[in-house]
C-alpha cells in the first residue's frame, strides 16, 4: 500500500538531489530496511514517506493514492492515523508522562484521551514497562524510552511504521526488543520500513533498499 | 484534533511547563495591576469629575423675561415639560417680601417665590398639603423666622394680599435658594418672569436652550437673558476628553509591552522546544493544531495571572481611596487575555512553520 514513483528530493533547489527517481513499492507485512552511506537520504526517504518533507518530483502513494499533493491538514491527519514514527532517540516530552507521550498521536487522530488510555496501557504492558506509566521520561532507561516511542508509535494502529535508527543509541538486548516488536508489527499486516546502516538490524529485516 | 482535546491539552502542557507558565502569569498580572493602578485611577477620578458636573445644580437652564413681556406662559411651560432633555420645569417669579400675617407690618421679612407648573417638581411636602393657587408653603427655617408655631397660617406680602400657609416644605435640588422663605403657587393662567429648566445632562444644555428660545419667540434677545450650564458641558467634555485620552495612552503603553514581553516568553519557549515542537508535527499534529496549542496554553497561564493581577489592583486602588468600577476591571482582565493570545499567536505561528526534520534528525 505504500509506494513511491520516480522520487527525487533536494532540501533546496539546486542543491543535490536525492533518490535519483527511486520507484519501490513496499510490502505490508514485511519488514523494509533502507540502507546506504551517509548523506544518502535514508533518513530523509522515511520523512518523505511519513508525508513531513514533499518530493521535489514524483510520487508517493498510499493505497495507490498520490497523498504528497495533499495540504497541510490532509497530510497530518494521514500521518497521525496511518504512519507511526520511531525516532533514533524515543524523543519524548521531558516535562510529561510516559502514559501521555503513548496517548499523544492519539490525540492528534482526533480520539479522546479517555477513550486511548487504556490502549496506550495495555501496549506498555506488552513492552513491559506498564508500571513507568506515570514516570517521567528523565526516570526511566534509554532502552525504556525507545520501548515506550515503540508504544507510541503503535497506539493509532498505524498501517506504515517507520524507525529511523531506531536501535542507534541501544545495547544488544535493548535492540532485540525493538527490532521483536517491529517484526511483530509488520507480522500483523503493517508496512515496516527501517532506516538503518547497522548490519545487525539489516540481518533482522525482510528486504533491503538501499540507496 | 478535537477542540476539546486542544484545550485539555494545552492545560496539561500549561501545567507540565511550570516556567514560561508562570512568567506568563506574573507578566499578565503585572499588566492587570498596573492598568487598574494608573488606568483604572483615571478611569475612577474622570468618574467623580464627570458626577460633580453632572449633579442637578449643574444642570440648571434659566431663561428670563427681563422686560416682563409675557413670554413665560403656562403653554411654553407645557411644551418644554414634553421635551425628552427636560427632567423638570418650573416658572419662576422674581421672589417678592412677605411677612407673617398674624404679626403684620414690622415683622421679619422672608421671601417668596410664585411657582408656576407642580411645585412637587421644586419642593417635597413634609408636613400639611400640597398648595392651590394662590396658597403657600413654607420652609422651616422661614417658618422659624416668621415666628410661626406651625407651618399653618398666613403671609402678607407688602402690598396687602394674604397667601395661606398651608404645609411645610423642603427644597429638591437644585432649588435649595427656596428655603429661605416661602413658595407661592401661581395662578394656572399668568405668565412668570423666569422659565427654570433641569436638563437631563450637562450635553443637552445647548439644544434645550435653543428649544426653550424658539418657544418662547423674543422679538429680540436682548428681552430675555440665559443661565445656561452650556459652558460645562464643554468643560465635561474637554475634561472627559483629556483624561481619556492620558488613559488610552497609558493602556496602550502598558498592554503594548506587556505583549511584546509574552510574545519574548513565548518565542523563547519555541526556541526551546523545538524538538517538542517537531515531535508533535511528525506525530500528526497540524500546523493550526500546533498554532492552537500554543496559543491556548498561554491563554491558559494567562488567566490565573490576569484574576490575581485584577485583585491587587483593585485592593490596591481601594486603598488608595479611588474605587474602580467592577466591570472596568473585569475588563482589564479580559483584555488582558485577549493580548496575551494575540502576543502568541506570532510565535506560534513561527514555531508551526519550522521545518520539524531538521529538529529531529540526530547527527
Amino acid at each position: 500500500m505504500l509506494a513511491v514513483d520516480d522520487l527525487h528530493f533536494a532540501y533546496r533547489r539546486g542543491r543535490q538531489e536525492l533518490f535519483g527517481g527511486l520507484t519501490h513499492e513496499f510490502t505490508p507485512g514485511a519488514v523494509t530496511g533502507v540502507t546506504g552511506p551517509s548523506g544518502r537520504g535514508k533518513s530523509t526517504l522515511l520523512y518523505v514517506l511519513g508525508l513531513m518533507l514533499r518530493p521535489s518530483a514524483g510520487q508517493v502513494r498510499y493505497d495507490g493514492q498520490p497523498v504528497h499533493g495533499l495540504s497541510d491538514v490532509d497530510r497530518s491527519h494521514l500521518r497521525a492515523v496511518q504512519v507511526g514514527f520511531v525516532f533514533q532517540d524515543a524523543v519524548l516530552d521531558a516535562s510529561r508522562s510516559v502514559l501521555d507521550a503513548v496517548v499523544e498521536p492519539a490525540l492528534y487522530a482526533g480520539a479522546r484521551r479517555r477513550d486511548v488510555v487504556g490502549r496506550a496501557r495495555e501496549l506498555l504492558e506488552e513492552l513491559g514497562i506498564e508500571i513507568r506509566a506515570e514516570h517521567r521520561p528523565g526516570e526511566i532507561s534509554g532502552g525504556q524510552a525507545q520501548r515506550v516511542a515503540l508504544c507510541r508509535a503503535l497506539v493509532n494502529d498505524p498501517r506504515v511504521v517507520l524507525a529511523d535508527e531506531p536501535t542507534g543509541n541501544l545495547d544488544r538486548d535493548n535492540a532485540d526488543v525493538v527490532l521483536r516488536v517491529l517484526r511483530r508489527a509488520a507480522q500483523a499486516g503493517r508496512t515496516v520500513v527501517i532506516a538503518t546502516h547497522d548490519p545487525y538490524v539489516l540481518e533482522h529485516v525482510d528486504e533491503v533498499l538501499a540507496l | 484534533m478535537r477542540l476539546s482535546t486542544l484545550v485539555e491539552e494545552a492545560a496539561r502542557t500549561a501545567t507540565a511547563q511550570r516556567v514560561s507558565s508562570a512568567m506568563v502569569a506574573v507578566l499578565c498580572a503585572a499588566i492587570c495591576t498596573v492598568t487598574l493602578l494608573t488606568v483604572g485611577r483615571t478611569a475612577a477620578a474622570e468618574e467623580t469629575v464627570l458626577a460633580r458636573l453632572d449633579t442637578a445644580g449643574s444642570r440648571l437652564l434659566v431663561v428670563s423675561d427681563d422686560r416682563d413681556a409675557g413670554l413665560v406662559t403656562p403653554a411654553v411651560l407645557q411644551v418644554l415639560s414634553g421635551l425628552d432633555t427636560v427632567e423638570r420645569v418650573v416658572g419662576v417669579d422674581t421672589p417678592f417680601d412677605v411677612v407673617n400675617g398674624v404679626v403684620g407690618d414690622g415683622a421679619e421679612r422672608v421671601p417668596a417665590w410664585r411657582v408656576a407648573g407642580d411645585p412637587a417638581q421644586v419642593v417635597s411636602l413634609v408636613e400639611g398639603r400640597w398648595p392651590a393657587p394662590g396658597e403657600a408653603l413654607v420652609s422651616d427655617a422661614a417658618r422659624r423666622r416668621l415666628g410661626m408655631a406651625e407651618p399653618f397660617g398666613f403671609a402678607t406680602d407688602t402690598a396687602g394680599v394674604e397667601y395661606p400657609v398651608v404645609g411645610a416644605f423642603t427644597a429638591r435640588a437644585p432649588f435649595e435658594a427656596f428655603e429661605a422663605g416661602l413658595v407661592v403657587v401661581a395662578d394656572p393662567a399668568t405668565a412668570t418672569d423666569s422659565v427654570h429648566l433641569v436638563v437631563t445632562g450637562v450635553e443637552a444644555a445647548r439644544i434645550t436652550e435653543a428649544l426653550t428660545l424658539a418657544l418662547l419667540a423674543p422679538p429680540d434677545l436682548s428681552q430675555v437673558s440665559v443661565q445656561s450650564p452650556a459652558a460645562l458641558a464643554d468643560l465635561q467634555r474637554a475634561v472627559s476628553g483629556d483624561l481619556g485620552e492620558y488613559g488610552r495612552g497609558i493602556l496602550l503603553l502598558t498592554l503594548g509591552g506587556g505583549a511584546f514581553l509574552i510574545a519574548v516568553v513565548v518565542l523563547a519557549e519555541v526556541l526551546l522546544r523545538r524538538r517538542d515542537l517537531g515531535r508533535r508535527r511528525a506525530l500528526g499534529a497540524s500546523r493550526w493544531a500546533l498554532v492552537g496549542l500554543m496559543v491556548n496554553r498561554t491563554v491558559i497561564a494567562a488567566m490565573p495571572g490576569a484574576a490575581v493581577g485584577t485583585v491587587v489592583g483593585l485592593v490596591a486602588v481601594m486603598r488608595a481611596g479611588d474605587p474602580v468600577p467592577v466591570d472596568f476591571a473585569v475588563a482589564v482582565a479580559l483584555l488582558t487575555v485577549l493580548v496575551a493570545a494575540v502576543a502568541a499567536v506570532l510565535p506560534a505561528v513561527l514555531a508551526a512553520t519550522r521545518d520539524p526534520v531538521s529538529v529531529l534528525r540526530t547527527p
